[in-house]
């Protein structure tokens, strides 16, 4: 068995998408603008045993500007054969190699402040992601009504499935009222 | 009016919700009873007052004079965005027109209202900047570059290492970074949610893990097995999995004491069908 293809966008330090790699995702691709990738690189080479330790078979780091999200044959360069080769999709469709450059999983982690940076953000997270394939795991913490709005409105044109967890209940992880985990299906 | 309960976040001041007691003031008493400004009056006096203490608190615990500043919050220091049952946010002040009576605003509202505060603080208005977050924000373009104005954390972080899974997690960050957005090279507390919660499910990046759905089930570790005592339907039944990583579920958190009691090595997640 394999763990997931993953994809982290604003990863930031990076701190979800090496949880990931630690936890057994099969191949891992962190992603943000150019100025935090050397902070991304030196955090990967810290964790490296334990990435390795989880069965992770590749981690790497991306620009991705959400303002000029690239196409997905970039990503698809990214991913080893060994992701494209474990699929559940079907293999007779022509696109099946298509569904198989977009990851498994999405990682979107406090990436929600800016109202002017809500469109371009899921603007990405629709390019990058496919429907019945990728699975968006998002943490969002409310700090304005304007953003808010804007990505409410967008969250629900984009999925056909939210489901904000109650992870106190679900597993005794306490947070903070103000912050979410959704769960999200195109 | 009736006296009504705020449930007020302020992410600026602290983790969780406080409940404010909104009540009719003697002085203030009239047959219209509180008006929108006296309810952020209220808010006002309730934030200045717990500045106050946590200033005494700190001085106490510090047994020295702390240089922070005894801040006081005007109105205009402050805007209040109200929660409205049907999901949008109003803000208090502002539009009263659309709730121009307090009756109006008890019809709309309730008396347990949740909102949302935010605060100017010193540096936004050096910075010539408004109170309002969603619209604080100086653009060129469509990029902005005033850095988030969160403090304190709420998970627990060490960018020398945290216990994750059994492991250490070693993540740096960069704090002062005011060049770019100044965002990206920090841990925000999404990050260490989302951490936790991959930790908790680790089947959600990985294909390595179990869920047991039968929760009147028995398992323990042999080795580099796990074994399942499956009880339902009166006969046991024991399904042997081969697991290549043992050591993951060793970390899960546990919700089910009694099954995690018969092995220390092995934690099972609880498992609720109409809400995962």
């Amino acid at each position: 068995m394999k763990g997931k293809t993953v994809l982290e966008l604003g990863s930031g330090p990076a701190l979800v998408g090496i949880s990931a790699a630690i936890l057994g995702a099969n191949e891992v691709i962190l992603s943000d603008l150019a100025y935090t990738l050397p902070l991304v690189q030196s955090n990967i080479h810290l964790n490296q045993n334990a990435i390795n330790d989880g069965g992770c078979n590749s981690i790497k780091c991306m620009e991705i500007d959400w303002f000029k999200p690239p196409p997905i044959e970039t990503l698809s360069s990214c991913w080893s054969l060994s992701s494209n080769l474990d699929t559940n999709v079907d293999i007779n469709s022509n696109t099946s190699t298509l569904i198989n450059s977009f990851p498994q999983v999405m990682l979107i982690a406090d990436c929600i402040w800016l109202e002017g940076l809500v469109n371009p953000l899921m603007n990405t997270v629709e390019q990058l992601s496919h429907a019945g394939h990728t699975e968006v795991i998002i943490t969002y913490q409310r700090r304005g009504k304007a953003a808010h709005d804007v990505f409410w409105k967008r969250l629900r044109d984009a999925f056909t499935s939210i489901e904000e967890l109650d992870t106190m209940e679900m597993c005794g992880l306490e947070k903070p009222e103000f912050m979410s985990l959704f769960i999200c299906h195109r | 009016m009736k006296n009504i309960l705020i449930a007020a976040e302020c992410s600026q001041l602290w983790a969780k919700l406080h409940k404010i007691r909104i009540q009719k003031r003697q002085e203030e008493a009239s047959a219209n009873g509180l008006s929108h400004r006296d309810i952020q009056q209220q808010i006002v006096d309730y934030i200045n007052m717990y500045m106050d203490m946590n200033v005494n608190i700190n001085s106490d615990n510090a047994n020295t004079n702390t240089n922070t500043n005894m801040h006081q919050y005007s109105e205009d220091d402050i805007s209040v965005e109200l929660y409205h049952p049907n999901g949008n946010f109003v803000p208090l002040l502002g539009n009263e027109n659309n709730h121009d009576n307090d009756a109006s605003l008890d019809d709309a509202f309730g008396t347990r209202i949740r909102c949302i505060v935010h605060l100017t603080t010193e540096e936004d208005k050096k910075n010539n900047n408004c109170n309002d977050p969603s619209i604080r924000i100086h653009q060129d373009g469509d990029r902005a570059h005033v850095p988030l104005l969160i403090k304190g954390r709420y998970f627990e972080y060490n960018p020398d290492g945290m216990d994750f899974a059994g492991k250490t997690l070693i993540v740096k960050e960069e704090v002062n970074n005011q060049e770019e957005d100044g965002t990206g090279l920090n841990v925000w507390d999404g990050s260490l949610l989302l951490a936790r919660f991959l930790e908790k499910y680790p089947n959600k990046v990985s294909s390595e893990h179990l869920l047991l759905h039968h929760l009147s089930s028995v398992l323990y570790c042999t080795g580099t097995h796990l074994v399942l005592y499956c009880t339902t339907s009166g006969a046991a039944r024991v399904l042997r999995f081969k697991l290549h990583c043992i050591n993951a579920l060793d970390n899960n958190a546990c919700s089910l004491q009694r099954l995690t009691s018969f092995h220390s090595s092995v934690c099972c997640l609880l498992y609720t069908y109409c809400k995962y």
